[in-house]
């Protein structure tokens, strides 16, 4: 039919709404279909859940009191019932308080207000308990509000010289506090404690004042005596220039003292000049008169100076009054008697210092010295004037 | 949700939007033919830019055809293409393609918010 027509406009529909609604059709079924089997699964977890937690769940709060256990009833005082026994398991332990002048005994379950028709309760309803707490079990209504042992009231018209008849002891299921024993009324009075703060036991003056003992940043491998040191000053170190002469000044009277134990100071110029306090007999040596590690250092002086000024006489003071800036060892002598004999200079127990400004200046002068020796009558460079290396060949 | 999803997916398995379509795009066709027949009924006479009317037999061969998802608005008589496309001694008087352009697209827009009222 189309086809007899000689001319004509198509108007033609392309139609991709419907496949596009037929997928969100097929996504909405697949949606539901995942709802259903979350909502099954949703549905099982939660009767896990509730399981869980009816299993967890304490008993609910109430402000009325829940009888688990034998049923009360009242009787008269005079009856025949010799004693009661009171249990309370969740009651917190506290001071036995003066039983009421009424007995009771186990008997139907019946509300407090329904048990007590005659007079009025003589103890305030227990208040609800949280959630988290135990159950509670209140078997009476005098029940104290803090758990106590077992209770046994006995009644003051039986014979107090017979002992009342023996009784099961109902054992709280919380442990209390207080030693479990029966607690007859009789001897049931008011027990206040007053807890006072424990006071210190008075120090006893110490003859000699006493400084505490080294620092814990300082190596103590040695025991410590029980020697009293007089107290020096803790005045914590400013940063300064380091004054050796003055430090030496201010180590002069240490040497004098007979009871100093050596005191050696090594610096190198590689670090900052490192302090290392070597006492013999483990007596700890004050920090406050060494100077501080972070002051700056002299500098080094060659090996000609240093062997120089140790070839020159001198007297024990003048040495410590002149003492190298660096590579020293100062080595304090343990009495005067010693004196400087007992000096111990370069290291010791197997340690090995490797002094950087040494090994640079002997480099420097080998340079030199090669530099300066007449020509071998080769032309070229030198290898003898590079420094070598680990590994490298060395040919003199 | 469940219940939101389900039924969302139930409506649309109900929405029928090709019948819609195919039915609003006949219609806007037949609305096409009479536009194409408005330009062919200016009588002879004057500067004209569509053929004339004379004897209308070019007015009342303008019809539509469907097949599909495609309609047709033509003309079965051969003066149309004539007309439509001029000759060697005449020059072109379009009448259908001029006045299906102008329509266009008030045509697609009446379809698509034929078709979007499904959804509403």
């Amino acid at each position: 039919m189309i086809d007899a027509y000689t001319i004509g406009i198509t108007l033609a529909l392309d139609d991709g709404v419907s496949a596009g609604v037929a997928a969100i059709a097929r996504d909405l079924a697949a949606l539901d279909r995942a709802i259903d089997a979350g909502t099954l699964r949703l549905t099982k977890l939660r009767q896990v859940a509730d399981g869980a937690v009816s299993v967890m769940r304490p008993p609910p709060p109430t402000g009325v009191v829940r009888n688990r256990v034998a049923p009360v009833s009242v009787e008269p005082v005079a009856a025949a019932a010799p004693a009661i026994r009171a249990t309370s398991r969740n009651a917190p332990a506290q001071p036995a308080l003066p039983a009421p002048p009424v007995a009771y005994s186990a008997g139907p379950a019946a509300m407090p207000s329904q048990r007590n028709p005659g007079p009025p309760p003589a103890a305030p309803m227990p208040k609800p308990v949280p959630p988290a707490v135990p159950p509670v079990v209140v078997t009476t209504h005098i029940a104290p509000p803090a758990p106590v042992a077992p209770i046994v009231v006995v009644p003051p018209a039986a014979d107090a010289g017979a002992p009342p008849p023996a009784v099961p002891v109902v054992q709280p299921a919380v442990p209390p506090v207080a030693a479990p024993s029966p607690v007859s009324a009789a001897s049931v009075a008011p027990i206040v404690h007053v807890v006072q703060p424990a006071a210190p036991p008075p120090a006893a003056p110490s003859p000699v004042p006493t400084v505490p003992v080294a620092p814990a940043h300082l190596p103590d491998p040695m025991p410590r005596p029980a020697v009293p040191i007089a107290p020096r000053s803790a005045a914590p170190l400013e940063p300064h220039a380091f004054d050796l002469s003055a430090f030496a000044r201010r180590m002069v009277p240490l040497v004098a003292r007979p009871a100093t134990q050596p005191l050696e100071v090594r610096s190198s110029s590689a670090s900052p000049p490192q302090l290392r306090l070597v006492p013999d007999h483990g007596v700890p040596v004050s920090p406050t008169h060494l100077p501080d590690a972070r002051t700056p250092r002299a500098l080094p002086r060659s090996a000609e100076e240093d062997s120089g000024r140790a070839a020159a006489p001198r007297s024990p003071e003048q040495r410590w009054l002149h003492l190298p800036a660096a590579t020293s060892a100062i080595s304090l002598p343990a009495a005067p008697s010693a004196g400087v004999a007992q000096m111990s200079h370069g290291p010791g127990g197997g340690d090995v210092f490797l002094d950087g400004v040494h090994v640079g200046h002997w480099l420097s002068r080998h340079l030199d010295r090669a530099a300066n020796r007449p020509p071998a009558g080769t032309t070229g460079f030198d290898p003898r004037l590079s420094p070598s290396w680990a590994g490298a060949t060395v040919s003199n | 949700m469940k219940g939101s999803a389900a039924d969302l997916a139930r409506r649309l398995a109900q929405l029928d939007v090709p019948s819609t379509a195919h039915s609003m795009l006949v219609r806007e066709a037949n609305a096409l033919v009479d536009s194409v027949r408005s330009a062919l009924s200016q009588s002879p006479g004057g500067p004209h830019a569509a053929p004339w009317l004379r004897t209308g037999e070019l007015h009342d061969s303008i019809a539509t055809a469907t097949e599909g998802d495609t309609v047709v608005v033509g003309s079965t008589s051969p003066v149309a293409a004539w007309q439509e496309n001029g000759t060697t001694h005449m020059r072109p008087r379009p009448f259908l393609a001029l006045v299906a352009r102008d329509a266009a697209e008030a045509i697609a827009d009446e379809v698509g918010t034929a078709v979007a009222e499904l959804f509403r």
